[in-house]
């Protein structure tokens, strides 16, 4: 059973107050450097999916995006999400990734184990899934909050757009 | 997700937000200052529910980040004819992005890293005036050391009380808001008079 990292102290609070915040407005503006605007309307029901079903949901929503939108603008924002958030399940880590930032910051590393320390293979890949559960344990309680900085900047940063 | 758990803040940090609202208020809200922003927006033709709506949110906030989305969110929901948060918006953030950096230079001890800094230049000199003295110019690189972590210490963010950082933005917010809020009712009030 893997340790769980409460969320709802004030070292946290501050941590989503602030890098966060600048990882979420960095994602926003990487996204429209590289890719052409979408409309509002992709973004506006993530923190109401969020809301009822939490990561999974999302997950399942952004997979379902990806496959179905045929608009190639749409299907770059989808599948930039999908590397954004869900990149280590499929692949390494990105510098873009949030699994990565996460996995950088103080407050989770102490809890995550070193993998260089492993004896075989076996110990490496129990180690993997150990740290594997806590970053996602932090990232189910902190995407409400990412997705209230992430759409909040692309609708300032797509200001007078549809 | 919020901890209630009860900030206490010292009278002295009181004191230095109230110090830097009131220089904050000479330099951008006392009369004929460019960047009021209350007058700003009662000029913008902002409606008064936009004013309460802020002026709601920056007391029930529990985080800094929640106001300067709501602005970023208004600004970016606006249409573009409308501009009208679009023109304030880049001024507001602005403003409470300076109030995020001084709430952390008044949780940082800056009358003790000056102290500490004055002690390193006294070690220095003395170093300077009295080479022959071995004990001393033996001892002087670790106090010098010391006194030189002390420092960072007291300048690293993470060694901030996160809760009394987050306090200190929020009060800095809800001072900067209120200013504005008056500014535009008196702002207002000013346009009907010349109105009439």
């Amino acid at each position: 059973m893997s340790e769980i990292i409460n969320i709802a102290s004030k070292d946290m609070q501050l941590f989503i107050d602030e890098p966060l915040r600048q990882f979420a407005y960095q994602a926003v503006d990487f996204f429209l450097k590289e890719n052409d605007a979408v409309k509002k309307n992709q973004l506006q029901s993530i923190p109401s999916v969020i809301n009822g079903g939490g990561l999974d949901a999302l997950k399942k929503m952004v997979d379902n995006q990806r496959e179905k939108n045929s608009k190639v603008s749409n299907k770059a924002f989808w599948n930039f999400l999908h590397q954004h958030l869900f990149a280590s399940e499929i692949q390494k880590d990105t510098d873009c990734s949030l699994h990565h930032f996460l996995r950088k910051q103080s407050f989770i590393q102490p809890h995550l184990k070193d993998i260089a320390t492993a004896e075989n293979r076996k110990q490496r890949s129990q180690m993997n899934k150990h740290n594997k559960n806590i970053i996602d344990n932090v990232m189910k309680q902190l995407i409400s909050p990412y997705f209230e900085h992430f759409n909040c900047h692309y609708f300032y940063q797509t200001q007078g757009a549809a | 997700m919020q901890d209630n758990t009860f900030v206490k803040i010292d009278d002295k940090t009181l004191k230095k937000i109230d110090v830097y609202l009131e220089k904050l208020y000479e330099k951008n809200y006392a009369a004929g200052k460019e960047n009021n922003l209350g007058k700003l927006m009662a000029e913008t033709g902002l409606g008064s529910t936009q004013i309460r709506g802020l002026e709601q949110l920056i007391f029930s906030a529990t985080r800094f980040s929640q106001v300067i989305n709501y602005i970023k969110n208004q600004a970016g929901k606006e249409k573009k004819e409308k501009s009208q948060w679009t023109k304030i918006a880049p001024k507001l953030i602005n403003q409470l992005s300076e109030l995020e950096q001084e709430a952390y230079r008044i949780v940082q001890n800056y009358p003790a890293i000056n102290l500490f800094s004055q002690a390193i230049d006294s070690v220095n000199q003395q170093v300077e005036a009295d080479q022959t003295n071995e004990k001393w110019s033996k001892m002087a690189p670790r106090l010098t050391k010391q006194l030189k972590e002390a420092i960072s210490l007291l300048n690293d963010k993470e060694s901030c009380d996160p809760a009394t950082v987050i306090e200190i933005k929020m009060r800095l917010a809800r001072g900067l808001i209120k200013m504005i809020v008056a500014n535009y009712y008196y702002s207002q009030s000013q346009k009907s008079i010349e109105g009439k």
